[in-house]
């Protein structure tokens, strides 16, 4: 009796929380659809915010982003969870300070210092900063797992004569793996999601990114709210595509930290 | 197979020693144990050996080499580790190969020996299983089979039987030592576990605080302690440990407290002035006026410790002295029960009062 109450309660809560959560993502595909269930609105902002060309760009500057931080945290990520060296917890505070840090703060100097390297309105000039930011917390995500195998496993790899990059590749990549599959869905979201960055660096439309091309529908077409709507579900697609994927590994990952492998 | 050394070695970890001065030599083939309560050094002693800890001072041999600066992969040693750290994401079989897949030994060798050794284990079933799928005792002989299979020089357990139940634990104390004598690889086994070292060690090496206290085949190191600490921490229950003053007058010597008094004539030697008489619960028996008994002394029973076929009874005497006496299970006795009993002349160990050290069997 008390149960079916308890669980009335809870499911009621958690409703509601989906459904504040729920509603402004309904509300935009309603608006997109434009009351009927046809495609149309999709393919008129798809051309008319020269869409195609933000997805390629978007595409290559994420993906970059995710293969080389991916890359980069478990590589540091092992260096300061497994092995102890000189320097090791001044290094970690330095990654750390990046994971504190808000990103707006440094933007504007960041953009003098790229665009005297020439990087600015180019695919680094976003790849770069991105990478550094996600290495940053990446690295303090992959060392938190790193440090949460047991010692044992390492040394018994090293007794069975694996040097330090097999153990890593043949011992603990393969149990890090929900680990590492959620840091790549983070990284990939924040970075495709990003506006700001590419905002001040990229300024010309060949090589802008997908929630760039969508803000074009705000200043030219103000009134054109189902284009801004259908693009906007265009923009989130793939987010929830890899999200519904990936799900299943992700809410591993989030949770390994609190139970034990 | 190779004979072990360790030469003065010791181990700072930052300004605690957890080893101290160590030195040590191991057989060819033989079972050596490191026995000793909790941070007495052993594991750290065991860590020396395998590399995976540097030494601070003194050298570590296998065999006629030094081999401090060695990586333990590179020292051809298995470990058993006490979680038995098996690679979880991989099978029985894959867990086995991994150290010969790192020494580019070819697939159907470690096929082979994979094979092979599994057989001797019991544990060819197993191979497809993954480790989450083995219950502890299978995990274990999996640990055991990994290290057995790379044929090391010396292999190195670290309790390795401490997660197992009692009975499971009894009967693969048997199984590694009778493993051991067929493939006579010099074995270092740390235990915490006193009754472990006495029924599998060629020899126990018994240590406390980071040193060394006696290194013997397990009856010597049973029957003749170094020291009180040894006398107390071998053997189970405990041996009776009471501190006395020592008296010499012409041939005899007397050991006394309050109006306790041991006498023992036609003894000979200096002795310090107190000393800790050291009794074994089977040198201290109901008095029945037999020829080899001292006393009779009297006391009170404390506790009683019943075993079936024999009992344990504590016994406290007027002057505080206490006793563990041997007797047989079916006689009944109650707390509080006053007994008389007497301490076999011959079998009684004198310590000396201040250092411990053994002094004499009296
Ligand atoms: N990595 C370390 N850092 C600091 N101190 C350590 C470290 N390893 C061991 N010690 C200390 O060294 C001493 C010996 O430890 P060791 O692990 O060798 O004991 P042990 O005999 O194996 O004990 P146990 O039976 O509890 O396993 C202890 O005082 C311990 O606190
Ligand atoms: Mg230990």
């Amino acid at each position: 009796m008390r149960l079916r109450f308890e669980q009335g309660v809870t499911y009621t809560v958690l409703l509601l929380f989906c459904a504040v959560a729920v509603a402004p993502l309904l509300g935009i595909l309603v608006v997109a659809l434009g009351g009927g269930a046809h495609f149309d609105n999709f393919v008129g902002a798809w051309n008319a915010g020269d869409l195609g060309t933000g997805l390629r760009n978007s595409v290559v500057i994420t993906t970059t982003v995710v293969v080389a931080s991916a890359v980069l945290s478990v590589l540091s990520g092992y260096a300061l969870g497994t092995m102890r060296f000189r320097g090791d917890t001044l290094i970690f505070a330095v990654f750390l300070i990046g994971v504190v840090m808000p990103f707006e703060a440094p933007i504007v100097p960041l953009y003098y210092d790229l665009r005297a390297f020439g990087l600015t309105d180019s695919y680094w000039g976003v790849i770069l900063p991105d990478t550094a930011l996600s290495v940053a917390f990446g690295t303090f995500w992959m060392r938190a797992f790193f440090l949460s195998t047991p010692v044992s496993l390492i040394e018994a790899a090293r007794i069975d004569g694996a040097s330090s990059r097999a153990t890593l590749q043949h011992i603990l990549l393969p149990l890090a793996r929900p680990h590492l599959l959620t840091l790549m869905v983070l990284v990939f979201m924040w970075t495709w999601n990003d506006f700001l960055l590419s905002l001040v660096m990229l300024s010309n439309p060949s090589i802008q990114t997908l929630p760039l091309k969508l803000a074009v529908f705000q200043g030219r077409y103000v009134t054109d709210v189902s284009s801004l709507a259908s693009g906007a579900v265009i923009v989130m697609l793939p987010v929830v595509l890899v999200y519904i994927i990936l799900q299943r590994h992700f809410m591993r990952g989030a949770l390994s930290g609190a139970l034990k492998l | 197979m190779a004979t072990v050394r360790w030469e003065s070695a010791s181990k700072w970890f930052g300004r605690t020693a957890a080893l101290r001065d160590f030195s040590l030599a191991v057989e060819d083939g033989e079972f050596l144990v490191l026995v000793g309560p909790s941070g007495s050094g052993k594991t750290t002693a065991l860590r020396l050996l395998a590399g995976l800890d540097s030494i601070s001072a003194g050298h570590v041999w296998i065999g006629d080499r030094i081999v401090d600066r060695l990586a333990p992969q590179e020292r051809k040693i298995a470990m058993v580790f006490q979680d038995y750290a098996l690679y979880p994401q991989m099978s029985v079989s894959q867990n086995m190969g991994f150290g010969l897949r790192m020494a580019n030994v070819p697939r159907q060798d470690i096929e082979r020996q994979v094979a092979a050794t599994a057989h001797t284990l019991g544990i060819g079933e197993l191979l497809e299983r993954k480790p989450r799928e083995l219950s502890g005792g299978q995990r274990q002989r999996v640990a055991l089979a990994r290290a057995l299979v790379r044929q090391p020089q010396v292999f190195l357990m670290d309790e390795p039987l401490s997660n197992l139940d009692a009975q499971l634990r009894a009967q693969t104390r048997g199984e590694i030592k009778r493993l051991q004598k067929d493939v006579r690889i010099t074995t270092v086994y740390v235990t915490h576990d006193q009754v472990e070292a006495m029924t599998m060690g060629d020899r126990v090496a018994v240590m406390r605080d980071g040193v060394l206290q006696q290194v013997g085949p397990p009856g010597t190191v049973y029957d003749q302690p170094a020291n009180v600490f040894v006398a107390s921490f071998i053997g189970s229950p405990a041996m009776s440990l009471n501190a006395l003053a020592a008296e010499r007058r012409g041939g005899s010597l007397t050991l006394r407290r309050d109006t306790f008094s041991l006498e023992l004539s036609s003894f000979s030697r200096d002795v310090p002035s107190t000393v800790t008489l050291g009794v074994r619960p089977e040198q201290a028996r109901l008095w029945d006026g037999a020829a080899n008994l001292v006393g009779p002394f009297g006391g009170t029973v404390e506790s009683i410790e019943e075993l079936g076929r024999e009992s344990f009874v504590s016994v406290v005497t007027p002057e505080g002295l206490r006793f563990v006496l041997l007797v047989d299970g079916s006689f009944s006795v109650a707390i509080d029960q006053r007994l008389s009993f007497g301490l076999r002349s011959g079998q009684l160990h004198l310590f000396d009062g201040e250092t411990g050290h053994a002094l004499v069997r009296i």
